[in-house]
């Protein structure tokens, strides 16, 4: 019993509450009851779920685009599958390059062998792909056959009726120069009536011509099988040339040593050297030492894959966040503590929090700039770029711009709930404070603080969710690299594929802005100090 | 017990007037209170609910200015709260934030400064344990009864040792027992430390127990100190013994016929006043509940 409580509470402090009653059938509580809760809780939701999925299997390919129909779930997974190879592969990369001694070759000779058998394979599924599509190609041409055929019998029946109607009406109108009006009148309605028919017989061809096109749109899965089995393969073995490269001749190891044996012979030539440029020489020597330190402190120039633009923008969010929070929480205590102070911000709280994140950063992004008019050499980048993790990400004047904006779209919920809370502090616990005479700060920390902390973490809650959907528009706009950036270059490539991608983004983001909420709101109970326990 | 007063009085009220709000529309709530009370001397002060009681105390400890007249202690002005005037709050005022012992920590550590954390924690576990919530002492304030978040509460105001005790309703909320238990202990501290008390109460029996003048307030508006009855009954005062005595049937008799006449009085005052009200009952509401059922 005991052990339940306990964990009916933690679930209750992490927002899953869907989850009690799961928790209070194994506990043999109303039965009955609980089985009512969970099908209301966690049935209707997953069913409702799957019908999304059903309808949009159903409704998403029969909108076709440029970039390909819409892709279906079972597309956008296979994108998230590329999504994760595409990231595996680069991080194997980077690892090999530096591997070093037994275990680089180790690592090398496997992957030759791999290689051995990928081409193999490869082979032999290029092979099945010639003869599905061989096979396939027959099939579709039976397919086809009746259509093209009904086509092309159309297609011909309206060329001929044009030309022979033209003909006729050519050599009519010949001898119409000595008829009267009544023959002329017939005349023109005969003109009339081939016009029409023409229009007739060219809509028949154009639907033919549709349907046409549709028997030729058919996909075999057959085929669909062996094209992704051949390119899955052919992928494989552009990775394993490479990986085998890096790991091999191109290795920093491998590299290193062919320095390092330069760098030796040029200092040999300029050390016993008795004829010759000994100037010429001994900046040899000196270049060659430069050369092998860089070599020796090399790294795979890894591009940038989705995990990693995902936590460029997780830092991006949470700069913007901790700027917004440092600014918003003391400025909403004084609100809080002085009316006048309240009066003076209102202008400005009413004014600036409904202006977009489009408009601020523009103005961000020129107004950082203007600090930093050579970034590289900027002391903030430079101390940012010398931090362990925070300089693989390339904290650039964009990036700050990105964080400022989301700090200026978000510090408004923070501020507004902080002067809420710092504001209905209770006149009793005040009066307990003067009675102690307490400081002002012993007041602030241990009073007013400590009153408004719940609704201050509500405003936080809601700052974190503002900023989290304010960076992917900033990103997108300042091209800066993180999430944003991925959507935009897959939108700007524009294949059915990367249009799946941006598919994966949405639910990459959505599930990420989840989390941070679900955080926030453990948080949040963890300060309230007046909800009853929940039992 | 009671002390001839000599020189000037301990604690006192001189010619006060309080009212809220804009000074046009501004009703006194208390008119004209003078009152003098001695060092060591243990005043209880009884009237019905809303006539000012609170009020009183919020003058005696500075946390309000009169808008005339003056509050002195020891002959001196009464301009701001202070430890030394220990405050015992009707609503209790226990930070939600902080546990039992946190609260009374609070207190502690702001008025004893000088203390070592082992001494501020064996202070506040003696008062924890005098007010009998030792098992509580992590608890917070939610966690708990009315009756438990009143002791709390006293016993942060005894912790801090001030002279003056002023007591606002101390013990409204406790069962009998408790409550007796809590009259002894009050007067146990009262008598070897040598305090000065103001106790609000609409408690007669416990006035007559504890106190050595007991004094009404009449029916506020404008509310004002009677005349005081003087309780001669000798002590140690035996709460078994005591209804027993003439005297003390006598003055009981005295006060309630007393109270029970300022009430009377009160109403027919109010009948002359009183604007008729439309009657008017508020529908049956309820929330909305958003969660899944607990
Ligand atoms: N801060 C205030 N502003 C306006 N009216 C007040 C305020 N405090 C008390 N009152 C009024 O003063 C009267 C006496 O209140 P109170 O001292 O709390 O009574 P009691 O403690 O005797 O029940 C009540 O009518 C109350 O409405
Ligand atoms: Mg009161």
């Amino acid at each position: 019993m005991e052990i339940k409580y306990r964990l009916l509470k933690v679930i209750d402090t992490a927002g899953l509450s869907f989850l009690s009653p799961v928790v209070r059938l194994a506990a043999g509580e109303e039965p009955r009851k609980q089985l009512k809760d969970i099908g209301r809780w966690i049935i209707v939701p997953v069913f409702a779920m799957v019908l999304f999925g059903v309808l949009w299997s159903i409704i998403a390919p029969r909108h076709k685009t440029k970039s390909g129909e819409v892709p279906t779930p079972a597309v956008v997974l296979e994108a998230w599958d590329g999504i994760s190879r595409f990231h595996d592969n680069e991080s194997a990369k980077e690892e090999g390059f530096q591997l070093t001694g037994d275990s680089r070759l180790a690592e090398l000779k496997q992957a030759v062998a791999r290689l051995s058998e990928v081409e193999s394979l490869e082979v032999a599924a290029n092979q099945r792909l010639k003869e599905v599509r061989e096979s396939t190609d027959t099939e579709k041409l039976k397919i086809i056959a009746p259509f093209k055929s009904a086509y092309d019998a159309k297609s011909n029946e309206y060329r001929d009726y044009r030309k022979s109607s033209a003909a006729r009406l050519k050599e009519l109108g010949g001898t119409l120069l000595e008829k009267g009006e009544s023959e002329r009148l017939a005349y023109l309605a005969d003109m009339r009536a081939v016009e029409v028919k023409t229009e007739e017989l060219k809509a028949e061809r154009d639907a033919l011509k549709v349907e046409l096109e549709a028997a030729e749109e058919q996909t075999f899965p057959d085929l669909k099988e062996a094209l992704k089995a051949s390119t899955l393969l052919g992928e494989e073995k552009q990775f394993l040339i490479k990986y085998i490269d890096l790991v091999g001749e191109s290795s920093r190891e491998f590299k290193l040593a062919a320095a390092q044996e330069t760098l030796k012979s040029s200092r040999q030539e300029f050390l016993t050297s008795t004829e010759g440029d000994l100037y010429k020489l001994c900046g040899n020597v000196i270049k060659n030492e430069k050369f092998t330190e860089t070599i020796g402190t090399s790294q795979y120039a890894k591009p940038w894959t989705l995990p990693k633009q995902i936590v460029r923008s997780l830092f991006c969010v949470f700069t913007g966040f901790l700027l917004a929070s440092i600014i918003a929480i003391p400025i909403g205590i004084l609100c809080g503590l002085s009316n006048t102070f309240m009066a003076a911000m209102t202008p400005f709280i009413a004014l600036f929090k409904p202006v977009s994140p489009l408009v601020w950063l523009p103005i961000v992004m020129i107004i950082v700039g203007g600090f930093m008019p050579d970034p590289d050499n900027h002391w903030l980048i430079v101390a940012l770029a010398k931090v362990p993790i925070l300089k693989e990400y390339k904290i650039d004047p964009m990036f700050l711009s990105s964080a400022i904006t989301v700090a200026l779209c978000s510090l408004w919920a923070t501020l507004v709930n902080t002067a809420l809370g710092v504001g209905s502090i209770d006149k009793d616990h005040l009066n307990v404070a003067r009675v102690l005479r307490l400081g002002f700060f012993a007041r602030l920390f241990k009073i007013i603080i400590p009153t408004a902390l719940p609704l201050i973490f509500a405003g936080l809650r809601i700052s974190l969710g503002v900023g989290w959907m304010v960076l992917v528009a900033a990103e997108i706009l300042s091209t800066s690299e993180g999430i944003g950036k991925f959507v935009n270059d897959m939108y700007t490539n524009g294949s059915a594929e990367s249009f799946a991608q941006i598919f994966v983004v949405v639910f990459i983001v959505g599930f990420i802005g989840m989390v941070l909420d679900r955080i926030m709101v453990f948080l949040q109970r963890l300060v309230s100090f007046d909800t009853s326990p929940a039992l | 017990m009671s002390e001839v007063i000599t020189g000037t009085p301990f604690l006192e009220l001189d010619g006060v007037a309080i009212g809220f709000g804009p000074e046009k529309t501004r009703t006194d709530i208390l008119r004209d209170v003078n009152l003098e009370v001695g060092e060591n001397e243990f005043v209880a002060i009884i009237g019905f609910s809303g006539s000012g009681k609170s009020t009183l105390v919020s003058l005696l400890a500075g946390l309000e200015r009169p808008t005339e007249g003056e509050v002195r202690m020891e002959g001196v002005e009464v301009t701001r709260p202070g430890p030394r005037r220990g405050v015992m709050f009707q609503s209790y005022s226990l930070l939600p934030w902080l546990s039992v012992f946190g609260n009374i920590e609070l207190a502690v550590k702001q008025v004893f400064p000088s203390f070592s954390s082992a001494e501020v924690r064996k202070h506040v576990d003696r008062y924890i344990e005098m007010v009998n919530l030792t098992d509580a002492c992590d608890k917070a304030p939610h966690e708990l009864s009315g009756g438990m978040r009143q002791r709390v509460s006293l016993a942060r105001t005894l912790a801090m040792q001030p002279d003056v005790l002023l007591l606002d309703e101390p013990l409204s909320a406790l069962d009998a027992l408790t409550r007796a238990v809590l009259q002894d202990e009050i007067l146990q501290i009262w008598e070897k430390e040598k305090k000065t008390v103001v106790l609000i109460t609409n408690d007669v029996d416990e006035a007559i127990l504890l106190a050595d003048r007991i004094i009404p307030l009449t029916m506020g508006p404008e509310a004002t100190l009677a005349d005081a009855f003087p309780v001669d009954l000798k002590r140690p005062r035996d709460r078994r013994t005591l209804t027993d005595q003439p005297a003390y049937q006598r003055l009981k008799a005295e006060i309630t016929s007393y109270l029970v006449g300022l009430n009377k009085e009160a109403r027919k005052l109010r009948s002359k006043t009183l604007v008729a009200m439309p009657e008017v009952k508020p529908r049956d509401f309820k929330l909305p509940s958003m969660m899944p059922g607990r």
